[in-house]
């Protein structure tokens, strides 16, 4: 039975160093996945280091009070937030990335151009659209569980939800993506 | 429930948070409503459509973590020492500041003085108590007027008091010039002193010339 998440944090606060790389090891891939829906797939990789950096200086502080998941959760987004400070907001490409490729060549091109316009029309969402959207959609938070995460009312959390889903559908009909080809 | 009323129900619909007996009247809605089910096609194309975007992958390089959170200690570090030494160059400052207008250097012929605070203030002399006289004699005293004299010497008194206050503060020029006086009248008396001996030794001659008799002997 693997350790959880609190007690990893505890026995590498006891001095454990590899119960924090076993955190790593543990969260980087989601981690590094939600970076990239909030803060755009070309930074994923410095932002993830980023957070864990976060999570070495701030982890002698940490208390066992709430979910591990929302402590992390609230570093990523801090992170995210700040980086988008920084870079005003790139547009976000999902270019270069290997996507499933399971059918012909002409059906992984296809692929790609949707989860590019896709990615670009979540980039374009402001922050706290994207930020409930990612969260619920992509790691599955209820509106409580991201409520607690950012401080918002649920009730304002599911209204961002909604707007989101609804500007999502004009943007992607306004690039051309018919409903049968979004069915590809 | 109407069709606004539905709509905002179908992003619950969609992620299947509808209690069963909502999610049933939404669903008996929409298999009558055109509209609100074209609304929720296009929801499960947008989702749909989400679920199409693979997520980012990172690798974190763990030596290069514990690096940089060894850098950002010794930064942190080097910021808090500069942050202290600065916080008490402005404290010793800050003092220096409030002491300054209270604090008096001076250097004098034969003493160097530190005064911190106001200057003590000037008394004026303590009259000397006046020894009581016998009975007999504070009669003849009382009996013989002499005012101005008390006066006098009561003036007499106050100026040798100030005399002394002031040479107390008198500077070091004050004293060379004094000092230059005294090598002057030495020199004087040195000098008065030669032609003296001068004068006597010319007179000497002039008295063997004159009468060589009394070289023998014989004085006039």
């Amino acid at each position: 039975m693997q350790p959880s998440d609190a007690e990893l944090m505890r026995r590498w606060q006891e001095g454990d160093a590899d119960a924090f790389e076993g955190l790593v090891r543990r969260w980087q891939r989601r981690v590094a996945g939600l970076l990239g829906r909030l803060a755009g797939p070309g930074v994923a990789a410095d932002l993830c280091q980023d957070v864990f950096l976060r999570v070495y200086q701030a982890g002698p502080r940490y208390r066992e009070e709430g979910a591990f998941t929302t402590w992390l959760y609230r570093i990523v987004l801090n992170t995210a937030r700040d980086a988008g400070r920084r870079a005003r907001r790139e547009p976000k490409r999902v270019a270069d990335r290997d996507l499933p490729g399971d059918g012909g060549p002409d059906e992984t091109v296809c692929r790609r151009e949707t989860a590019d316009a896709v990615a670009e029309a979540v980039a374009e969402l402001p922050n706290p659209l994207r930020d409930v959207l990612t969260l619920r959609h992509y790691e599955g938070l209820s509106f409580e569980e991201i409520a607690r995460l950012t401080g918002t009312p649920a009730s304002t959390l599911k209204s961002r939800f909604t707007a989101a889903l609804a500007r999502l559908r004009v943007r992607l009909e306004q690039q051309g993506l018919a409903p049968e080809e979004r069915q590809a | 429930m109407n069709c606004p009323q539905i709509r905002e129900q179908l992003p619950d619909l969609l992620y299947g948070e509808l209690a069963p007996d909502a999610a049933s009247s939404v669903a008996a809605h929409l298999n009558l409503c055109g509209a609100c089910r074209r609304e929720f096609d296009a929801l499960k194309d947008v989702r749909h459509a989400l679920d199409a975007v693979p997520p980012a992958t990172a690798q974190v390089d763990l030596p290069r973590l514990y690096r940089a959170a060894a850098q950002a200690q010794d930064r942190r570090s080097r910021r808090w020492r500069r942050a202290t030494m600065a916080l008490a160059a402005l404290a010793a400052g800050l003092v220096l500041v409030a002491l300054l207008p209270s604090l008096e250097i001076r250097v004098e012929a034969h003493q160097f003085a530190v005064r911190w605070g106001a200057p003590p203030p000037v008394l004026p002399p303590a009259p000397l108590p006046t020894p009581v006289p016998p009975e007999a004699e504070r009669t003849q005293f009382v009996s013989v007027p002499a005012p101005d004299v008390e006066e006098q010497l009561r003036l007499l008194g106050d100026l040798v008091q100030r005399l002394a206050d002031d040479a107390d503060r008198r500077d070091v020029r004050r004293s060379r010039d004094l000092e230059m006086l005294r090598t002057q009248l030495t020199d004087q008396r040195e000098q008065a002193r030669q032609w003296r001996l001068a004068t006597e030794r010319d007179v000497a001659a002039l008295y063997a010339v004159q009468f060589p008799e009394t070289r023998k002997g014989k004085q006039p």
